[in-house]
């Protein structure tokens, strides 16, 4: 098979699994449909694997391959095709999604096992990584632009997937309609970019394309903003939406009403990550407009903090994974912010393992509990589920950033790259350091809260809590083992230095990215132990607090300092957003809906149109009287009246 | 250029089609009176001529216009085009005429061979080069389809529409006729082509002098295609006629007038290249605006179905000649691709309503209720056919409206426009007042007896219904066969 070949049915598979599923489901029932759904990711995953190698073995200057399917749109000047495109960072996007995503499927088997929308399920599942693998392989922003909105559509599909429960529901709106807002500056910048190489006599909406057209793109300007500046800033506006990133990121802590592998798969993994790939995929555009990298790297850094700062007192255990989430992005943006996009990748890739690995957990415990996700009623699960302990307990230490797991070595290089790069400075260092601590500490207080210390439920409920079966656990030890040994992908510099191996993802990916190279700082040494204390140091904080003096958060606002308690009620963002957006928003749309729809436009707009249509319809048809002379005149008349026309004209 | 005597082999789909009429005769006399065997003869006569239709379009000959007959026919791509047109809906017409209980069982025969007179009648006018040759199909045409719509005799509606349809037909053919004598004796020949050449080359004195015979040839036209102010008797004929008769009428006359005033405009006075004759397109777009209003508007009133397509089938002639008024290209490209989506869509439409009244004999939109209900894949159908009819997205007949108003806004007629969209807005009135009654009320008590919607009529309005929505998606191989076409006409 070509490569061509193999880059469409790594896309196409999974459309096919949701169109099966989703059209014929009920035929085939429910349990093959769960099988179906894995089937088609696994084909998948291996398809994306040989094309991948396949990509390998071309000159790394060629490494980009295009699968062209059909012509989108053509109209004149606008040119889409419905192409897919395969290079090195595509290839490991693909490789993620595909790899992490068969793997949830397959947990998938064992949590939707008693589920009767299984079938549903598993077809917005595979609809899901359909559109997220048209994302990341898209040739051109409309075609990602598809995908984008497309796993926007899936997130809210699966969100609200129990949609009798009126929360859920409305958690899934929330989530719709906040990307809504970012996907309406993506668009922005989408046309913004066209209008520029439009302008110029090339307009082209590729990546390729865009790219060669760089210079125009720099000269263009909107106003007095240089259009690359605006076009940045679209498009980071965007991603803050679907990446969930200040001020955009009040969705992702209520989308967790979804089923938990989908919070593992779309709210964790995958769909997340977007925002950065789409920043990393335009980063010639960046380099462009400095004061919006910088602005990216503030924003990722403050939602950092400000999201672990929150987890530190949440107590629903999917919801401390959530904000982690955010806060984990918020690295990732750091990362690319400073232009640090291979650092920012990197994290993006071993975040996938971890993050979807903690969330797979946190459903086993869930699982177990029979539905409880509150750690406070948790306690004691190690010896009950030994299979999610271990593994929680890989991923749990791999995010804190202590060595030798992914989450430090992916960490460490953000923070090198935030100390070190050209875009970055000490002040976005030392939030990331922060941020470093906060998350250690957190983890591990979820970590210790869930599975050490005496058992806090009723003793009944206790015993009926067990492991969850293979189907599930062995997912759990993969995704272990990837965090793990994940960090070897991009050994830091002065490891791979001095024991001569190679920095695979950094080769792997330099075709792509703008050659920058970050002078090889003396200081890589000190800021990793800087790195590998602070970690440490959250990490002992955690267990001394909640491990040895076996504190427990309590829900009492009396007993709770005032920061606490602010970052417990989540520092009144949703509040905040309600008074100033939603109500006036509402108080708008009541407006209009009364007074001015009501009582102006149905009676003006709605009542008099057709009171006219009608009364000239009976002016019209009163001719219509099957009078054969009647008819008559009218012709002759009308063809006098012709004449007589004509004639005046011609005077 | 092929020019010579004989090169008849390239009228095949008419001989076949003439053929077909001997052998249904034949075969009646022989002794076959089924209704099923007819059928099939017809269909097997339609489909081997579509077949040659079809492969004549694409034969490089064809492309470079083959004369036939010194000069009094001609095939190119815009005959066979137009006949493909007609083939395909004398075949739907066939077909649900076939099942039809307005139409009597034992004299269906006849009504094959009218059916399939008016049939080759329109193709002799698609390919007519000469004014003899257009009025002998003209009439050709038009004398079997007053037998058709006169055709169930005991029905006084029907015997109604039959003569209204005879005197008018009689009084604007002369209006015609006595056009084209005075074309004749303005220009000096019969053969449209050496018309082309002598307008063209400005031998002619003065243009102006061609306003008389031009405006009577197009009175006569205007009959055929129900233009305003010359519709009057459609409404009053596509009641009155047998269902298939009328859904036949509103397709296939209306496609052979406008070939022939697409022919005429384009292809003999080239109106697209000269300015001197400045006052024909603004007459045009004129007379569009008043026919799509006309029909829109008298549609609205209408509580029986076939009635109210009728007026539609009026409104839908002034969007075409819209597309006429701009007189260039892309306005002609677009009335073609606007009569291929409304031929299967308006068909498809028919079709239903032939269906549901051979269940109920009712033509009431307040009594087919809840049809939705009862006959889930003919009311879908139906739904996507008048989705189609009024121009909304994913269609065949948005497609077809979108490449319309783009001509007529490129030629700047902005109030021809404004008046097209606004008349759409009121077809979506009346249209979605038949969705409505079949989805948004219950059934009647009494419609519930009735018997499941026999196989072949589904499969007929799924047929039909599936070209709606694929020329609605992918449209872009129909509109190049449609460009083709056009610049096959206009070329000289």
């Amino acid at each position: 098979m070509g490569l061509e070949t193999l880059i469409a049915l790594v896309v196409l598979l999974p459309l096919a699994g949701a169109a099966l599923n989703g059209f014929f489901g009920q035929l085939h029932g429910k349990r093959l449909s769960g099988y179906l759904a894995c089937a088609v990711m696994a084909a998948s995953f291996a398809c994306a694997a040989s094309a991948v190698a396949g990509l390998s073995g071309l000159s790394p200057a060629s490494r980009s391959v295009t699968s062209v399917l059909y012509t989108w749109m053509d109209a004149s000047s606008l040119r889409v095709e419905m192409a897919f495109t395969l290079d090195p960072l595509s290839g490991v996007m693909i490789l993620v999604v595909t790899g992490v995503g068969f793997l949830i499927h397959v947990y998938s088997l064992g949590y939707m096992a008693h589920d009767d929308g299984r079938v549903r399920y598993f077809s917005y599942l595979n609809l899901f990584v359909f559109f997220m693998l048209v994302l990341v392989l898209g040739a051109s922003m409309p075609v990602m632009f598809l995908g984008w909105e497309g796993v926007g559509l899936c997130s809210y599909l699966l969100i609200g997937f129990w949609f009798e429960d009126a929360a859920k529901a409305t958690a899934g709106k929330k989530a719709f309609l906040t990307n809504r807002v970012g996907d309406m500056f993506f668009a922005l910048g989408m046309f913004s970019l066209f209008w520029a190489t439009y302008q110029a006599g090339s307009g082209t909406l590729a990546f390729a394309g865009l790219k060669a057209n760089k210079h125009l793109i720099e000269q263009a300007t909107v106003g007095a903003v240089p259009l690359a500046t605006f076009a940045a800033l679209c498009l980071f506006i965007g991603a803050t939406g679907k990446s969930a990133q200040i001020p955009l990121y009040v969705w992702l802590p209520d989308a967790m009403a979804g089923p938990t592998p989908v919070s593992a798969l779309i709210h964790a993994a995958t769909m997340v990550t977007a925002g950065v790939y789409m920043v990393a995929r335009m980063s010639w555009l960046y380099q462009m407009a400095p004061g919006v990298m910088e602005l990216v790297a503030w924003i990722g850094a403050l939602t950092a903090l400000f999201a672990a700062a929150i987890g530190l007192a949440a107590t629903d255990i999917k919801k401390v994974l959530a904000y982690s989430t955010i806060s984990q992005l918020g690295y990732m943006f750091l990362g690319v912010g400073v232009g640090g996009y291979v650092a920012g990748i990197f994290h993006l890739v071993t975040h996938a393992f971890f993050k979807g690995l903690l969330f797979l957990g946190a459903g086993s415990v869930i699982h177990g509990c029979h539905g409880n996700q509150d750690i406070r009623k948790m306690g004691g699960l190690k010896d009950k589920m030994p299979w999610t302990f271990w593994t929680f307990l890989v991923a749990t230490w791999a995010i804190a950033g202590l060595p030798p797991f992914a989450g430090f070595v992916s960490k460490d290089e953000i923070l090198y790259e935030a100390y070190n790069s050209p875009h970055g400075s000490l002040a976005l260092w030392l939030a990331g350091v922060v941020a470093a601590v906060m998350t250690a500490f957190y983890m591990f207080r979820l970590f210790t809260l869930t599975f050490l210390g005496a058992p806090r439920m009723g003793k009944k409920d206790f015993d009926h809590v067990h492991e969850s079966p293979a189907v599930m656990t062995v997912p759990l030890a993969v995704l272990a083992g990837l965090s793990a040994v994940g960090g070897a992908l991009n050994l830091p510099g002065g490891i791979a230095h001095a024991l001569h191996l190679p920095r695979v993802l950094s080769d792997w990916l330099a075709p792509v990215f703008p050659v920058e190279a970050t002078a090889h700082a003396s200081n890589e040494w000190a800021l990793m132990g800087a790195s590998v204390l602070v970690a440490l140091a959250g990490t002992l904080g955690a267990l001394h607090v909640y491990y040895r003096q076996k504190t427990v958060p309590v829900a009492d606002n009396a007993r709770l300092t005032v920061p606490v308690r602010m970052a417990r009620d989540k520092f009144y963002v949703d509040e905040a957003y309600d008074i100033l957006i939603v109500k006036p928003v509402r108080g708008l749309g009541r407006f209009l809906a009364g007074p001015i729809d009501k009582r102006v436009i149905d009676r003006v707009l709605a009542e008099l149109p057709p009171a006219v249509a009608y009364w000239l319809s009976a002016r019209v048809t009163s001719l219509q009287n099957g009078n054969v002379q009647a008819y008559a005149v009218v012709l002759f008349g009308g063809t006098v009246a012709i004449l007589a026309y004509l004639t005046l004209y011609l005077r | 250029m092929r020019a010579s005597l004989l090169n008849l082999d390239y009228l095949l789909p008419e001989w076949i089609v003439c053929g077909t009429i001997l052998v249904l005769i034949l075969s009646y006399l022989l002794g076959t009176t089924d209704r099923r065997r007819l059928a099939d003869l017809s269909v097997l006569g339609l489909v081997t001529a579509l077949f040659f239709s079809v492969v004549t379009f694409f034969e490089p000959a064809v492309v470079g216009r083959v004369s036939i007959g010194n000069g009094l026919l001609q095939v190119d791509p815009f005959s066979q085009l137009f006949k493909i047109l007609f083939l395909v809906s004398t075949l739907a017409a066939v077909l649900y005429s076939a099942g039809s209980v307005e139409i009597h069982g034992k004299r269906w025969m006849e009504f094959n061979c009218f059916l399939l007179g008016v049939t080759s009648g329109m193709m002799f006018l698609a390919s007519s080069m000469n004014l003899m040759m257009v009025y002998l199909s003209f009439e050709m045409m038009s004398l079997s389809s007053y037998v058709l719509a006169g055709y169930t005799r005991g029905d006084p509606r029907s015997t109604e529409a039959g003569y209204k349809y005879v005197l008018f037909g009689a009084v604007s053919s002369g209006v015609m006729l006595f056009g084209l004598s005075l074309m004749y004796g303005l220009l000096g020949t019969l053969d449209m082509g050496l018309m082309a050449q002598r307008t063209a080359l400005a031998q002619f004195p003065d243009l102006h002098l061609l306003l008389l015979p031009l405006t009577l040839v197009f009175v006569g036209l205007g009959y055929k295609i129900a233009f305003f102010p010359f519709h009057y008797w459609a409404p009053d004929v596509y009641e009155g006629s047998p269902t298939p008769v009328t859904a036949f009428f509103s397709v296939g006359t209306k496609a052979a007038g406008l070939a022939l005033l697409l022919r005429l405009l384009l292809g003999t006075l080239s109106l697209d290249q000269t300015q001197a004759i400045p006052w024909a397109g603004d007459l045009l777009a004129f007379l569009a605006a008043m026919t799509m209003t006309v029909g829109n508007l008298a549609a609205l009133n209408q509580a029986n179905i076939k009635r109210m397509l009728a007026y539609s089938a009026i409104a839908h002639a002034g969007y075409m000649l819209m597309g006429v008024a701009v007189l260039n290209v892309a306005g002609a490209e677009a009335v073609l691709f606007y009569l291929f989506a409304y031929m299967f869509t308006n068909l498809g439409a028919f079709t239903v309503v032939v269906a549901l009244f051979n269940l109920y004999q009712s033509e009431q939109v307040d009594e087919l209720t809840g049809m939705g209900k009862l006959f889930p894949l003919a009311s879908v159908c139906m739904a996507i056919c008048l989705f189609s009819l009024t121009g909304l997205p994913p269609t065949a007949g948005f497609i077809g409206k979108f490449y319309v108003f783009a001509a007529v806004i490129q030629k700047g007629y902005f109030v021809l426009a404004l008046v097209g969209a606004i008349n759409t807005a009121i077809s979506l009135f009346y249209y979605m007042r038949i969705m409505k009654a079949f989805y948004f009320r219950e059934p009647k008590a009494e419609m519930l007896a009735a018997g499941p919607m026999p196989c072949g009529y589904n499969v007929l309005i799924a047929s039909l219904t599936v070209p709606v929505l694929i020329f609605g998606i992918c449209w872009s191989r129909l509109y190049e066969y449609c460009s083709t076409s056009i610049s096959s006409l206009i070329a000289h």
